[in-house]
């Protein structure tokens, strides 16, 4: 049978250079899933090939037994995506950029939007303009926008950057609530210890692979923090 | 039930009860003085006082009445088995709205009478402004006791019945738009009482169902807004037993896609602003640079003039850069903020990269369908500014200006993002875009029939003058010239948007 989510050799590069290669992953529902790894290696390409953002050269991913780029859907359905700082339309409130996002697939009315800011310590009555927002808040208001649709697969890449410690915090919360909630998360951070508390399973990605992590591989990232 | 009544007095608040209690005791010890009226009568005037209730107590009842009007959360609503039963029971528990209002209202006129001598009769001293509606109501009503209970009576309905109009648009329309519609009724209420010659149309509006007099004196007025009330709250209880299930269920109306994202995106209230800004001072420079204008057609060939072929003037250039590129540069922002990682939130929205590229293809076309529109108001206008008029062939010599240059800067637009498709770098296809411009000062004759630009006047020969190419070669160089770049976009367009 297969697994929720299934990479199965994939491969990528950017012109002469290789990024990943034949990286194979199983990921059963609910299992949340850390990826480290030295900047460029390579986390947030895969993260954007299981979005369905970057084609791999070679091999396939598979979501829910659906492959994708296979029957006219080239993005994964019903995944929740924070990559590289989401960016909203800076003129417009929070609550009225979730709406205009929630309208592309219109599966959910306002409370829902009004409910997902909620859970991440937003105030949806709070008219200021996004451009105003400090990056706490955009980081929330990204969390919220990956989760207001129920979706129930979650690519967090780096949420936790540049936050505050309370603001941090917070997010931490949120991710654990959702893991709680049996989403299957897969999640980056520059702390290996952030990965240690939230993930059930963390890989590294050294030289191209994606390896498991021996106790050799988590004194190395331990010593870098 | 209780606890929805309980809810509701919860929501409503002392504030405004003691507003309303406040502002009712001044209109109607206002009305008191001047005039020595009989306690009953008083009581009456405070109930009809005309300002009172359509700048102060119409207000204040929308205003109360609206936060109320929300729907509870499903889990509630779902407790109720069915959203009819729900909308029922809950316009009945809202009740409390009006029977409060209207006894903080009766609260606060009693006061304002205390000591006035006692009479339930319709005679009034002299001079009184009360004459005409007390005339009215003595129609109707035996005494002011019983038409100070009808009014009162008929207030605690009206309430009751906006109430429920105000519930069913918060389920249907949401809270902005019911509170927009709300808003408009209101405004109509105040033009039913201040323009003269609207009591003739059949329309009710929430004046009628809130004040009995304003249902006085005009023919059929109680017929239309009876068979009004009655149909309406037939139509409230009857709708709702086809809820929106949207709201039950959490689902909104339809799924608009991607491409009403992206309009969101481009059409930001800026960058219209940057285009009318460009139309309007290009329009003004045009109408104060060169000679005085003879004719309407001048007018036009000097607005929509652009750059020769073979030759190079810095100002003319400038000029066609500044009016061609603007709306391209618009586009090209939020083509690189549309497909670059930081939208990936946007795209995995979508189903496909081709439903993401005809999105953005799309929301580009009808963008600068925009500038045209623009370009062509000011032609009429600055026609009638700077060249006194504009006849019938002007307007037609600026229809046809107007579809050049909707032609090529659609085409300069759709070149732009051929060369980001190849190249992946948008400022490559703008920078291509310049370069394209800038060809025409090549002294070659092939020049004149470049594409870029080819909407100014001096590249075409409209007036005969033997300058420029024929309009007809000029309209068959930027259709064909479409045409392939727009095959090309849809050949390679959904394939490379995105990483490859």
């Amino acid at each position: 049978m297969r697994s929720y989510i299934e990479v199965e050799n994939v491969s990528k590069r950017f012109g002469k250079k290789p990024i990943l290669e034949n990286i194979s992953l199983s990921v059963e529902q609910g299992q949340t899933i850390g990826l480290v790894g030295a900047n460029g290696s390579g986390k947030s390409v895969l993260f954007k090939i299981l979005c369905g953002f970057e084609k791999p050269d070679s091999g396939s991913v598979s979501i829910r037994g659906k492959q994708l780029g296979k029957n006219g859907r080239d993005f994964p359905e019903n995944v929740g995506v924070f990559i590289n700082a989401p960016g909203f339309i800076g003129m417009y409130s929070g609550l009225q950029n979730l709406k205009f996002l929630a309208d592309i697939q219109g599966k959910i009315s306002e409370r829902e939007i009004r409910e997902a800011m909620g859970k991440v310590g937003l105030d949806p009555e709070n008219k200021t303009k996004v451009s105003n927002y400090s990056l706490g808040m955009k980081q929330k208001l990204g969390l919220a926008q990956a989760i207001m649709e129920g979706q129930d697969i979650l690519v967090l890449d780096e949420p936790f950057n540049a936050l505050d410690y309370h603001t941090y915090q917070d997010v931490k919360s949120i991710i654990r609530m959702l893991k709680a909630e049996g989403k299957t998360i897969f999640l980056t951070s520059h702390h290996y210890k952030d990965l240690e508390q939230l993930c059930d399973i963390i890989y590294a990605i050294e030289n191209c692979q994606l390896i498991p992590m021996t106790p050799e591989i988590v004194a190395h990232y331990q010593e870098g923090e | 039930m209780i606890p929805l009544i309980r809810k509701n007095i919860r929501l409503l608040g002392i504030g405004k009860n003691l507003l309303l209690f406040i502002g009712c005791f001044l209109f109607s010890l206002s009305s008191r003085s001047g005039t020595v009226l009989r306690f009953e009568q008083h009581l009456l005037s405070g109930t009809t006082d005309h300002y009172y209730l359509i700048f102060f107590l119409m207000p204040l009842m929308l205003l109360s009445c609206l936060p109320l009007a929300e729907d509870d959360p499903a889990y509630v609503i779902f407790r109720f088995g069915s959203y009819r039963h729900y909308f029922i029971r809950k316009w009945i528990s809202l009740g409390v709205l009006p029977a409060i209002l209207v006894l903080v209202q009766l609260a606060a006129i009693l006061l304002s009478g205390v000591g006035l001598p006692m009479e339930n009769t319709w005679r009034l001293p002299d001079g009184s402004l009360e004459a005409e509606l007390f005339e009215a109501l003595s129609q109707v009503f035996s005494s002011p006791l019983t038409a100070f209970a009808g009014c009162t009576g008929y207030l605690f309905l009206g309430i009751w019945l906006i109430s429920g109009l105000c519930m069913w648009l918060a389920h249907f329309a949401g809270h902005k738009h019911s509170v927009r519609i709300v808003v408009g009724l209101y405004v109509l209420s105040i033009l039913w009482v201040k323009v003269p010659g609207i009591h003739a149309f059949p329309i009710t509006g929430l004046n009628h169902l809130l004040i009995l007099h304003h249902n006085l004196g005009i023919p059929h007025r109680w017929l239309v807004t009876g068979i009004t009330a009655a149909l309406l709250t037939l139509f409230l209880i009857g709708s709702v037993c086809f809820p929106s299930k949207r709201k039950l269920s959490g689902k909104s109306p339809k799924r608009r896609g991607v491409q009403a994202y992206y309009q969101r995106a481009l059409f930001q209230k800026q960058n219209l602003m940057i285009l009318c800004g460009v139309v309007l001072g290009m329009t003004v420079y045009k109408g104060l640079s060169g000679p005085e204008l003879s004719s309407g057609q001048e007018w036009v060939y000097r607005l929509f003039s652009g750059h020769g072929t073979g030759s190079f003037h810095i100002l003319a250039f400038l000029e066609m850069l500044l009016v061609n590129t603007a709306p391209l540069y618009l586009i090209a922002v939020f083509v690189e903020d549309s497909v670059s990682e930081q939208s990936i939130f946007v795209s995995v929205r979508s189903n496909s990269r081709k439903e993401m590229f005809h999105g953005i293809l799309r929301t580009v076309i009808k963008f600068i369908a925009i500038y045209p529109v623009l370009w062509f108001l000011a032609g009429l206008t600055g026609g009638r500014i700077f060249a006194d008029r504009m006849d019938l062939i002007a307007i037609q010599f600026l229809v046809k200006c107007i579809a050049f240059k909707f032609l090529d800067i659609l085409l300069q637009t759709l070149v732009m993002l051929f060369c980001y498709l190849l190249t992946r770098q948008i400022t490559v296809g703008f920078l291509a875009i310049l370069a394209g411009n800038f060809l025409c000062v090549i002294p070659q004759n092939w020049v004149h029939y470049l594409p870029f630009g080819l909407s100014g006047t001096v590249r075409v020969d409209w007036v005969s003058f033997g300058m420029g190419i024929p309009a007809g070669t000029a309209m068959m160089i930027l259709i064909g010239c479409l045409a392939v770049t727009l095959s090309l976009l849809e050949l390679l367009g959904s394939e490379n948007l995105l990483g490859r």
